[in-house]
């Protein structure tokens, strides 16, 4: 929501900015705890260098999304402080002080929680852990040792978290007639959401949320997400127990925790673990804290050993990339390439969209046939056309693709794809491939063959996933299904 | 959007500082509301995270009210958001004099602290100059900037068909 405040000054607004003022706020905070975990002697330098190390490792994942229109930035801060808090209140129940000074901790612990839920609906899971912490920090803190008195804070803690969130269900429920759209479809009316729908979901989550790249088979999947939360589950117990990790427990169940939902919920993503990256860089590096207190130079082998594998090696490669990095956007800031020029250059559906921008009616709804075509560039309303992430344009037929549509009221088909390569349908029937081009007409036309825009090199999903599935063969022309399937649409 | 009342296209002249006020009100409101919370035993620069984070919270429900209620054009966002900026000027002022300070007391830093800025400042500026370009990353052109940008144009929330992560 934090762009839209931008974008309503001017459309092209950088978003970049916010995600970058965000990242500096989660490295100084990240700084910050590392300076709270160690403790300070004066004239010591650890705590400085802990911190400083820290930052320096979290940077290289954080850096990425604080040039880019993400929210898991987002996230990761309202997480990283809720950790937060909950530490500073576990430093207090541990020197023993008054409870006054430990409830407005779980407070604001539960805010963060509810505000993660704002950014992210997995943030539902971060109310409940903290709630689950708030919970234990409570029988700790508990002098009269009673249960329900135990157990008030976390209550409130669930319910701040959960009004903090409130609108956002309620907008939902309001708009698809869930609060948690598409879920419930059995037992509320939801839009679009069959429970084939909810079906193809789940399926999209298993093979396209765990480690993607490696091409695993639902099973292999199943296997090693159980494996990874029933090693998490261990960890969490063995180490939380120890003695040694007493001063950071809630740190660690806290992080343990998330992982454990991140897997047993979506999958084994890397970018889905941003938002807990810091918290667990901290916990690692504070178990290695004594390192720092031996000598500067064994401090100084550990962090190249560390930052070795992430691309010290590398380093002329890295300076020349970032200084041709930097002269490509400093060309863009002093306007001496224009945003077009810029976006063109790196998004092959930009042509399209800006064709569409120039030639279309105000009111044209154009449907979007590929997943990255970049709805957000067209000024106008956009479909998309995800097989797997939207269930409003249904592919069992082509007169019900048609049929949906028409009810859509679409009036312009944003592609068609002369792919050269087909989806690899026998191991994982997913359909992302490279296609050289991809080419734009419109809809509804008294010349429905004429290509009027077209650019290159692009990922194609949506229309083509449900074509390989449709189809179900193996060593077909992808461009002939195009062909015959989206010249069914000429009128 | 108020495309043709912008005075400059340059994402330095404009962007840069339109997102400062964003955190400078974030951390006004943040300060304002943190008020309420005896905290004890904390730092200010732990206060300042804890207020920043949470005004960051707070003002992103402000294009959302405008949203719910369906009043939510550019002139009318882009205006409150101007307006709350005047209510918390005084709060803003102070931050930027806080900031200043802090800025001029860089030299007491550890030195382990200063080795690390000095590798890092060019990597930040760096960064920083790649977030001034247009977005080009594709969740946030499918749907990230896609619903601020619907929703902006029709001026409140709207059942989005196809779109999973806008409903």
């Amino acid at each position: 929501m934090l762009f839209a405040i931008g974008m309503a000054f001017h459309t092209h607004f950088a978003a970049g900015l916010i995600q970058f003022g965000i990242g500096l706020i989660l490295l100084t905070t990240i700084y910050q705890l590392c300076l709270r975990l160690v403790p300070s002697e004066k004239g010591s330098m650890v705590p400085a260098t802990f911190g400083s190390v820290a930052v320096a490792l979290s940077f290289p994942f954080l850096r990425g999304e604080m040039t880019w229109a993400y929210i898991d930035l987002g996230m990761g801060l309202y997480i990283t402080l809720a950790g937060y808090a909950l530490h500073i209140a576990w430093q207090h129940i541990q020197n023993g002080d008054d409870k006054t000074q430990i409830t407005p901790l779980w407070t604001l612990a539960a805010l963060f929680a509810g505000l993660s839920t704002t950014a992210k609906l997995p943030g539902v899971f971060v109310i409940i852990l903290v709630a689950l912490l708030i919970w234990g920090q409570s029988r700790a803190a508990e002098t009269s040792g009673s249960f329900m008195a135990s157990l008030r804070p976390a209550f409130a803690g669930v319910l701040i978290g959960v009004l903090v969130a409130a609108p956002w269900f309620i907008r939902s429920w309001v708009q698809s007639g869930t609060p948690v759209y598409p879920y419930f479809g059995k037992i509320l009316s939801v839009k679009d959401a069959s429970p084939e729908f909810q079906q193809r979901l789940n399926e999209y989550l298993q093979y396209f949320v765990t480690l993607p790249s490696k091409q695993l088979t639902p099973k292999q999947v199943i296997q090693l997400r159980g494996m990874s939360c029933a090693f998490l589950a261990a960890f969490a117990t063995g180490v939380g127990l120890l003695r040694s990790t007493r001063p950071i427990r809630p740190l660690i169940l806290f992080c343990c925790g998330l992982t454990f939902v991140q897997i047993a919920t979506s999958g084994i993503y890397l970018r889905y673990f941003l938002p807990y990256v810091p918290l667990i860089l901290v916990i690692t590096l504070w178990s290695v804290r004594r390192l720092f207190t031996i000598k500067p130079l064994s401090i100084t082998l550990f962090g190249v050993s560390i930052l070795y594998p992430w691309g010290l090696h590398r380093l002329p490669q890295t300076i020349k990339a970032e200084v041709s990095q930097m002269s490509e956007a400093g060309k863009v800031i002093f306007q001496a390439k224009s945003r077009d020029d810029y976006l063109a250059e790196r998004l092959p559906g930009y042509p399209i969209a800006r064709w569409c921008n120039a030639n279309l009616p105000k009111d044209a709804i154009i449907t979007l046939g590929i997943y990255d075509a970049h709805a957000a560039l067209y000024e106008r309303r956009t479909l998309s056309t995800q097989y797997w992430l939207q269930d409003a344009i249904r592919y069992h037929s082509l007169q019900e693709t048609r049929a949906d549509l028409k009810r859509l009221r679409a009036t312009h088909l944003n592609h068609v794809g002369a792919a050269s390569q087909s989806p690899n349908f026998q191991t994982r029937q997913q359909g992302i491939k490279s296609s050289r081009t991809i080419r734009i007409r419109p809809l509804e036309t008294d010349q429905p063959r004429k290509w009027v825009a077209h650019s290159s090199r692009t990922r194609l999903h949506g229309f083509l996933t449900a074509i390989a599935l449709k189809s179900n063969t193996q060593n077909c022309t992808l461009a002939q299904h195009l062909h015959l399937f989206l010249w069914g649409f000429a009128p | 959007m108020l495309d043709s009342l912008v005075l400059s296209k340059n994402p330095l002249l404009l962007d840069a500082p339109l997102a400062l006020l964003i955190f400078l009100l974030s951390g006004a409101i943040g300060v304002r509301v943190l008020r309420r919370f005896p905290l004890a035993g904390i730092s200010q620069i732990e206060r300042g995270l804890f207020a920043f984070t949470l005004g960051l919270g707070i003002v992103s429900y402000l294009p959302f009210a405008l949203f719910a209620l369906h009043i939510g054009k550019p002139v009318v966002v882009a205006g409150m958001f101007l307006l709350l900026s005047v209510l918390f000027a005084k709060e803003q002022f102070r931050i930027v004099r806080y900031l200043i300070e802090q800025a001029r007391n860089i030299g007491q830093l550890p030195a382990p602290t200063k080795i690390f800025g000095a590798v890092f400042l060019p990597l930040l500026l760096v960064t920083f100059l790649q977030a001034l370009c247009p977005p080009t990353d594709p969740d946030g052109l499918h749907y990230h900037l896609t619903a601020p940008q619907f929703y902006l144009r029709e001026g409140g929330f709207f059942y989005a068909p196809t779109f999973l992560h806008l409903n």
